[in-house]
């Protein structure tokens, strides 16, 4: 049990800075990003990469989450000749083009088969106090995120992203380049989600394509919008809710021993719905975005 | 491979990708928004035709019929309950609505069709060759098939009362139930034809190759291409698309790419086909942000 709540933890605190990211995107600046996983995948494939070239992983880390920030800003700039609905459908096609990618390309990350026996954190310590060890590790990048994410919302670039969000045409009125917003909120949302792929690679020491699927963007969105969209700590909420009904209904078919399809199947069926029902009767979210009534004079 | 090869497989992908996308554009350009579960109703369909299709002809084209029906009615359902609900808070909710649908819908299907693909019960049938290509009679009824469906439809739309109508409400909702027409009505019937043109979409594809639970999200990326470069809401840009898309996949998968990369012989992956009409789509609107047929689609 404790082994299985350690586990939980350290799965919602990295799903938790991803679905920071994706708030940083959509909550603030009310971007409808559908292909987050490619930036998750990102950081992911730059741990893999240094890996398997015999790199060391910082390289690795700083290279992913440099690709993410790049492809970020490209996915941003897209926004100058695409209208918003347009803009979300083309995210999710060019995370399904990266997959495709990295599941094509052999010489790039060893295709379909993907990369194994990554090193993870925290190699010297063994048993239970490694993952308390790892817990430790991600909470506190968690809180980082959580601090930079809050500071970049109350300041001048969230006071614009949100601008950006509620009245596009009176952004570009007041003189706001809205394209230059897009892209810096992508990148700062890119390298965060970036951040969060690289440390769920070192602990589950595997990547391959098969964990750059769509399923992974839709349990981040139901993250971000059953914890409160736009509201940070909201979102780390969310982050322990999903995971807790996520993970916790695999630990409960360890005694109900439905076959692996059918049990994964039930398992998006349940998030799906709390999705929906959040979307039709809480669309806030459990701990709604509080805006101050006057957003003028500085944070 | 023969270029009269790629002119016949890309008509028969064009009419895979015409019927979906057009019930797409229906829908879209009455609801403003993009749905991600469109592609939904296509694997849905295509179930429910199987389980009722018997093995002649004429029972897998009333199993056809019956399933585009009920998806329809299906869809007039989801909207009053769901979407109609969150459409009140802009497009974007609806949107991501669309995606649990879409992930519901998929999660609903496994649980009860299994993972395992599975095929109509039909003969196999020998190939005829017109002017070197090679294609089955099925395939002939199939490209026939959409060619009467989607005619049909634009009779309606344009020939009748209730297509003007529908268009009025495409244009604007207002001044239409202004006028005295019964908005609600017009959109049930768009999600009707919308969602039933997908399942139809959906039974063609299964009769051709076979039903399985990725049918509709491998038709996502195309067919939201296809709707995007034909400018949305306009029936006939998304069939121009959808020929012009399904050339491009067939030119790209199909030809010997090895003298432009100075290789002896270069296959395009299989895999990539997915992708490539949404490739073709950036380029186009990188080089021509309004699309193909003129629409605006430039909103910084």
């Amino acid at each position: 049990m404790l082994d299985f709540l350690l586990y939980v933890g350290i799965v919602a605190s990295i799903y938790g800075i991803a679905a920071i990211s994706l708030n940083l995107q959509a909550g603030v600046g009310g971007l409808l990003n559908f292909g987050q996983v490619a930036f998750f995948g990102l950081g992911a494939y730059g741990v893999g990469i240094a890996s398997h070239r015999g790199l060391p992983l910082w390289m690795g880390v700083v290279g992913g989450i440099v690709a993410a920030a790049l492809a970020g800003a490209a996915v941003g700039r897209l926004g100058r000749t695409l209208l918003a609905d347009y803009w979300a459908i083309a995210t999710l096609a060019l995370a399904e083009l990266l997959r495709l990618v990295f599941l094509n390309e052999e010489w790039l990350a060893r295709g379909a088969d993907g990369i194994g026996s990554i090193p993870g954190l925290w190699g010297a310590v063994s048993g239970t106090w490694r993952d308390v060890a790892i817990l430790a590790t991600v909470v506190s990048i968690l809180v980082v995120v959580y601090l930079v994410a809050e500071r970049l919302t109350k300041v001048q670039f969230g006071r614009v992203a949100r601008l950006m969000r509620e009245q596009p045409n009176l952004a570009a009125a007041l003189g706001y380049d809205i394209v230059k917003v897009k892209v810096r909120v992508m990148m700062v949302g890119a390298a965060i989600a970036a951040t969060g792929g690289a440390l769920l690679t070192t602990y589950i020491s595997f990547i391959g394509p098969g964990q750059l699927l769509p399923v992974d963007t839709f349990l981040v969105w139901a993250i971000i919008v059953v914890g409160g969209m736009g509201n940070h700590l909201g979102v780390i909420v969310g982050a322990v809710v999903v995971n807790l009904i996520y993970l916790g209904t695999r630990f409960a078919n360890d005694y109900a021993k439905l076959d692996a399809n059918t049990a994964a199947s039930l398992r998006l069926l349940l998030v799906g719905l709390i999705l929906m029902a959040f979307l039709m009767f809480r669309t806030n979210g459990l701990v709604p975005e509080r805006l101050r009534t006057v957003d003028a004079d500085g944070g | 491979m023969s270029i009269a090869q790629v002119l016949v497989d890309s008509l028969l992908r064009a009419a895979e990708l015409g019927l979906v996308a057009l019930g797409l554009t229906i829908v879209y350009s009455l609801v403003k928004f993009a749905n991600i579960a469109h592609v939904e109703f296509a694997t849905v369909g295509a179930f429910i035709a199987l389980v009722f299709a018997g093995s002649s002809t004429p029972s897998i084209a009333i199993a056809g019929a019956a399933s585009a029906v009920i998806v329809g009615l299906l869809a007039i359902v989801l909207h009053r309950t769901f979407f109609k609900r969150l459409l009140r808070s802009g497009s974007a909710i609806p949107m991501i609505g669309s995606l649990a649908l879409a992930i519901v819908m998929r999660a609903l299907v496994q649980l009860s069709m299994g993972t395992r693909p599975s095929s109509f019960d039909r003969p196999l049938e020998r190939a005829i060759e017109i002017g070197g290509a090679f294609i089955t009679p099925l395939q002939l009824w199939l490209i026939a098939i959409t060619l009467v469906t989607i005619a049909g439809f634009m009779i309606v739309l344009y020939r009748t009362k209730l297509g003007r109508t529908l268009r009025a409400v495409a244009a604007n909702p207002e001044l239409a139930a202004a006028s005295g027409i019964n908005v609600n009505l017009s959109i049930d019937l768009a999600w009707f034809f919308g969602a039933g043109f997908a399942a139809l979409g959906g039974v063609l594809l299964a009769l051709n190759t076979q039903a399985s639970i990725q049918l509709g999200s491998t038709l996502l990326l195309p067919v939201f291409a296809v709707v995007i470069l034909g400018g949305i809401g306009s029936p006939v840009g998304a069939l121009l698309a959808a020929i012009l898309i399904a050339f491009a996949e067939n030119m790209i998968l199909q030809v010997d790419w090895g003298s432009l990369v100075g290789d002896s012989s270069f296959y395009m992956p299989l895999s990539y086909d997915v992708a490539i009409g949404f490739v073709v789509l950036i380029l186009t609107l990188l080089i021509r942000p309004q699309g193909l047929f003129g629409t605006a689609a430039r909103d910084a």
